[in-house]
């Protein structure tokens, strides 16, 4: 009898601004000479922030680098429980219970004092000024907004399981049978206080039914409600039984299944429940006698077929609708937010996996290389559907596909001794295929903009379409091509049902990806750098929209394009950005978003992260207080290496700035 | 010793076993509801952002406002072609998503998963009025939304050619699954007119405070409005005095605030019923300087008569729509109002020759629009015609912005009223004659694609 016990306690907390400064309009200034904080253009025209409260409204300005200092609080507290309880009934029977307790209590304070932009900002909409008296009435009370939420997240985790092992020489046996449970709950408690006073701890009632009068709109609207309550839970249950033999350490046979169940809304409990198996046999080729390659000591073949099922927790069989919300009016309301499918089935996917696992002598380059294949049938996805039903996408099992792929993974060690240096190779190839979708897009609009809910059959899940791009006219027109010729009726081309003048471009996914890694130590410090790249696939990048250059509801615009746009006759024959037109016909643009000259090559090699880490052997009275100590430093995305698009965009990320290069350093000590 | 450690673990895994339903019975959110009560399902029916929704096609190809040049220019694509009563309107708008038919039959869907789910909740002496209720209401809601759309999407009610004219899908439960083609024009008008009569019995006969749920002078209301539709008039006039019998306020304009932009709140007397029109135009938006309304339109108002200060505000010394009925809501009220009932029951007077009691209705609404520090001069007419000119002339004004009058002409012109519609872009001159098919909007391109129902003739 084994009793074995673990109690782990964590805590930590981070300060941070809710702030996010996003810059207009380019070289945007935010500081003056000096390095005073300036105001930026925000929302409204500073004309009318300027004089609209004729001195009796709260400051109207945004000054971005006033707003840096950290107004929320995060505190988290993490325990885990850890008991364990197994009995040896025999030589080749053993009985084993595990019990695993976890609690995460997250603190959110937030405090938006007045000296807030956001703050200042929504007390002024609501504002009534008396232009005569200069008296200003504010039902959305002058203090500070606080904001507060605790978030438990509790976790329970039981396992017991019956193991048998035998081994008679020749024969080796294993075998386990077990049951097991798991459940998170997660409870949020938020609210929110207006008015608030943090030396006094005092806030200001507010009445959320009355429609107040918007300063600035003249319509009305209410002080937003956000206090509120909600909880998840999460719960499993899973019978399982695994059976190996293996014959002299050489031939070897896997078999597994697995009943799992959860607590999805709306279907009968017999439905609830998603069987899994998987059978494998394996090889150990280097044991056979006739093997006698010695400088590859270990060769291993491996196969196996897996099934799995899935139930999408995001759909039910029967009406579901949203918990009740609240109206202006007081009246409670909910939104159906999943229609009746009596026909949901589980989705299913059958994988067959093929490896071959290798080392030479002491392990100097070792690796496995893998084939695989998978097959998926009733996939859920969403799908438009008829109009008439009340709805506009459906959410069903609706798709069929293939994929299959290779992954490559090679350990070398260049140099060993004192100084070593070892490298980690990594390559996957993977393409799929839908082999059947239940609905056919009529327009290839669709195809174009949203392939992921409507993929083509016969093409990757995540395809990439456009429209064939015939560049722009004398008059700085975007042009394409319909039935072999050069036309710029959008409408046509994007209403063209023949599917075959869509230009194909590839997988939206990258095909291939791996990375490479580098490690070199000597003696107590240790030195890495991370590679990857991604390859065979394409992306779309963002365009010069005149709907954006010409918004006035603030869209933010940024994009290099405009002073790449046509302005004059000629300039067609040296760029592809169409001109700058006003008022803004919408059609062209739906064309010319998604017309080929937008579709960049996605690859590109990336340097991710470099790490350098200090182990040293601790002596004397050091290791008598611990038992190790780990220093390390990390930079992260570090950049580009290569790319195949030459507009400078990060593939990855090709809608935004770029992530920036983080650093963090790390202190572990084991006591 | 070993049987006793083995009877012990399956004593735990039995236990497991028999708790097991009840672990997994957890609802996994409490974001999330399955609608089994009778105050589950009037929830469904309350999300009135969601279900008191109409066309909005009933403004936009009528006579009541029109835009410049350059608001035509920068107007969406389905603005443009809906102004112009285009011809070859699906060929160039294309697969837009089209909220005047997909949010009707969202209100169809909401109602049908009311009346499936109410089914399985029995009808007891103790919550009979409420079960009552919800039928009442869910077939009260499903009838106006399909109303509202033959108004939109189908010819007007033509007895003679009912049979043979394309109606609209007609859906009586929430599976997605049963995708059903268009009925005639006949059936359709059978299938809500039925829901109406089956409502009358199982709604309240007092408005509701909130005003956005059915009553019973609610489907009087509707009823006086189909009927009338249908240029039945006798029953028109009947389901007025119905409605009007239960209930007949009407507002003093005298109370009305004629600088609020926002005149009116949701919940005022005179509204019966709440409905608002779908977004899609931004000349229907009362919040922007976009639909000028029609000159000839603005100075029909007498000086005296505040519907001209209440309803209307000038920018620019052009006159534009303020907001109506439905409180601070920027697209137009398309409810149900008493105003509408006295209008419906004048005309129908005066039809039948009552000239007296037609001019004492329509005196009886104006009295309260006219400014008490205005002498008012009841209207007088000598005979049937003139009175019903000055009642539907009186209908026109009374019932601006409120999506009746693209209906009100179909109908007209079926009486011969010979009306034509006219717009005039950048020079170019578009018109709609009489019983021009152009007035009816044709079936969504990504419904005939999705479902293959059958279009319109154009």
């Amino acid at each position: 009898m084994e009793l074995s016990t673990n109690l782990r306690f964590a805590s930590s907390a981070d300060r941070t601004t809710e702030d996010k400064y996003d810059s207009k309009y380019p070289y945007e200034r935010v500081a003056d000479a000096q390095g005073n904080a300036l105001p930026v253009a925000r929302d409204y025209a500073q004309s009318y922030k300027d004089t609209a409260g004729a001195g009796y409204l709260l400051d109207w300005n945004y000054y971005p680098l006033d707003e840096r200092k950290p107004n929320r609080k995060n505190a988290y507290t993490d325990y885990q429980l850890n008991l364990g309880l197994s009995y040896k009934i025999n030589s080749f029977l053993k009985w084993s219970i595990n019990y695993q307790y976890t609690r995460n209590v997250q603190q959110i304070y937030s405090e938006r004092g007045v000296d807030r932009y956001s703050t200042r900002k929504v007390i002024n909409e609501f504002s009534q000024l008396n232009h005569t008296t200069g008296t200003v009435y504010r039902p959305f009370p002058l203090g500070a907004i606080l904001s507060t939420s605790d978030i438990n997240t509790t976790g329970h985790f039981g396992r017991t399981q019956l193991s048998f092992h035998h081994n008679t020489g020749w024969h080796g046996i294993s075998a386990e049978l077990g049951y097991e449970m798991r459940s998170t709950e997660y409870w949020n408690n938020s609210k929110t206080l207006y008015g608030y006073n943090a030396s006094t701890a005092s806030d200001i009632p507010v009445n959320h039914l009355v429609d107040y009068p918007q300063f600035v709109t003249g319509s009305t609207r209410n002080i937003p409600i956000n206090s509120f309550q909600d909880g998840t839970s999460n719960r499993y249950l899973s019978y399982f039984s695994t059976f190996g033999y293996d014959f002299k350490g050489r031939y070897i046979f896997n078999a597994s299944a697995r009943s799992d169940a959860s607590n999805i809304f709306g279907v009968k409990s017999n439905q609830k429940k998603v069987p899994l198996w998987s059978v494998g046999a394996g090889w150990m080729i280097h044991k056979e006698r006739f093997y006698n390659i010695s400088w590859l000591p270990t060769l291993e073949l491996r196969i196996t077929n897996g099934y799995l099922g899935n139930v999408d927790k995001t759909v039910s069989a029967v009406t579901a609708a949203s918990a009740p919300l609240v109206g202006s009016d007081g009246v409670p309301f909910v939104i159906i937010q999943n229609p009746p499918n009596p026909a949901l089935r589980w989705e299913k996917m059958n994988t067959w996996n093929i490896g071959l696992e290798f080392s030479t002598r002491n392990k100097i380059i070792a690796g496995t290389i893998e084939w695989f294949h998978k097959n998926g049938v009733d996939q859920i996805g969403s799908s438009p559907i008829a109009p008439q039903t009340g709805l506009l996408t459906f959410r069903g099992n609706t798709a069929n596909f293939v994929g299959q792929g290779i992954d490559i993974v090679l350990n070398t060690k260049n140099i060993e001794g004192a100084f070593s240096w070892n490298t980690n190779f990594f390559f996957n190839l993977a393409k799929d295929k839908v082999t059947k979708y239940l609905l056919r897009q009529t327009s290839p609009r669709i195809y174009v903009s949203n392939n992921q809910q409507s993929p083509m059959e016969g093409k990757p899940v995540n395809a990439l379409f456009s429209y064939p791009w015939a560049g722009l006219d004398n008059e700085g027109m975007p042009q394409g091509w319909l039935d072999g010729k050069i036309t710029k009726d959008y409408s046509a081309i994007t209403s063209n049902k023949d599917f075959s003048q869509l230009i194909y471009h590839g997988s939206g996914r990258p095909t291939i990806s791996g990375g490479f890694r580098n490690t070199i130590s000597y003696g107590a410090w240790e030195l890495s750098t991370s590679i990857i790249y991604k390859m065979g696939y394409y992306f779309r990048r963002p365009v010069l929209k005149n709907s954006y250059l010409f918004s006035t509801t603030g869209v933010v615009y940024k994009s290099p394009d405009y002073a790449k746009r046509w302005q004059k006759p000629g300039d067609e024959l040296i760029t592809d950005v169409p001109a700058a037109i006003y008022p803004v016909t919408t059609n062209w643009e739906s064309f010319y978003d998604y017309s080929s000259v937008t579709v960049e090559k996605g690859d590109h090699i990336r340097l991710q992260n470099i790490r350098l880490q200090f182990n040293p052997r601790l002596k004397g009275s050091v290791a008598k207080l611990m038992r190790s100590l780990v220093v390390s430093g990390m930079a992260n995305n570090l950049g580009i290496l290569w790319r195949a698009n030459n507009k400078g965009l990060d593939p990855d990320n090709p809608r935004s700035y770029p992530d920036p290069i983080s650093y963090s350093l790390n202190l572990v000590a084991t006591f | 010793m070993k049987s006793y450690n083995l009877g012990l673990l399956f004593l735990i895994m039995i236990m497991g076993t028999s708790c097991e339903k009840k672990f997994l019975d957890k609802k996994p959110s409490t974001g999330i509801l399955l609608p089994q009560t009778l105050d589950d399902l009037q929830m469904i029916l309350d999300n009135y952002q969601y279900l008191n929704l109409t066309t909005c096609f009933g403004n936009i190809a009528a006579d009541e406002y029109y835009i410049k040049d350059d608001v035509f220019q920068a107007s969406n694509m389905l603005e443009q072609l809906s102004y112009t009563w285009e011809k070859d309107f699906n060929e160039k708008l294309g697969p837009y998503s089209i909220e005047s038919w997909e949010m009707p039959f969202r209100t169809i869907f909401y109602s049908n998963v009311a009346l499936e789910n109410l089914k399985k909740v029995e009808r007891t002496a103790t919550n009979q009025l409420k079960w009552d209720y919800i039928k009442g209401a869910a077939l009260f809601m499903r009838a106006y939304a399909y109303f509202d759309m033959t108004q939109t999407f189908c010819a007007a009610y033509d007895e003679g050619k009912a049979a043979t004219e394309p109606g609209l899908p007609l859906r009586s439960n929430p599976d997605i699954d049963d995708l059903q083609p268009r009925a005639s024009l006949q059936a359709t008008y059978q299938f809500f007119l039925q829901d109406f009569h089956e409502a009358i019995p199982l709604l309240a006969p007092a408005i509701p405070m909130v005003r956005t749920r059915p009553s019973k002078p609610a489907v009087f209301a509707a009823l006086s409005r189909v009927y009338l539709n249908m240029r039945n008039y006798e029953k028109a006039e009947a389901y007025a005095d119905s409605c009007l019998s239960l209930y007949h306020q009407l507002i003093d304009y005298n109370t009305i605030s004629t600088t609020s932009a926002t005149p009116f709140p949701r919940d005022n007397a005179e509204n019966i019923i709440a409905y608002k029109a779908v977004n899609g135009y931004s000349a229907n938006f009362s919040t922007s300087d976009v639909g000028i309304i029609d000159s000839n339109l603005y100075n029909s108002y007498d000086d005296a008569d505040l519907r001209k200060q209440i309803f209307f505000r000038t920018s620019n010394s052009l006159p534009y729509i303020k907001r109506g009925y439905w409180g601070t809501q920027a697209t137009p009220f398309s409810g149900l109002a008493t105003d509408e009932v006295y209008l419906n029951k004048a005309e129908c007077l005066a039809r039948r020759g009552e000239v007296t009691a037609a001019m004492d209705t329509v005196n009886a609404l104006l009295l309260k629009r006219w400014n008490k520090n205005a002498v008012f001069t009841p209207l007088t007419a000598t005979n049937s015609t003139e009175a019903l000119n000055i009642v539907l002339d009186e209908r026109r004004k009374e019932l601006v912005f409120r999506g009746q009058r693209l209906p009100d002409i179909k109908r007209l012109n079926l009486e011969g009223a010979n009306i034509t519609l006219k717009r005039v872009i950048n020079g170019q001159e578009f018109t709609l004659p009489p019983n021009d098919r152009r007035a009816i909007m044709p079936i969504p391109l990504l419904e005939i694609e999705a479902s293959g129902i059958e279009q319109t003739p154009r």
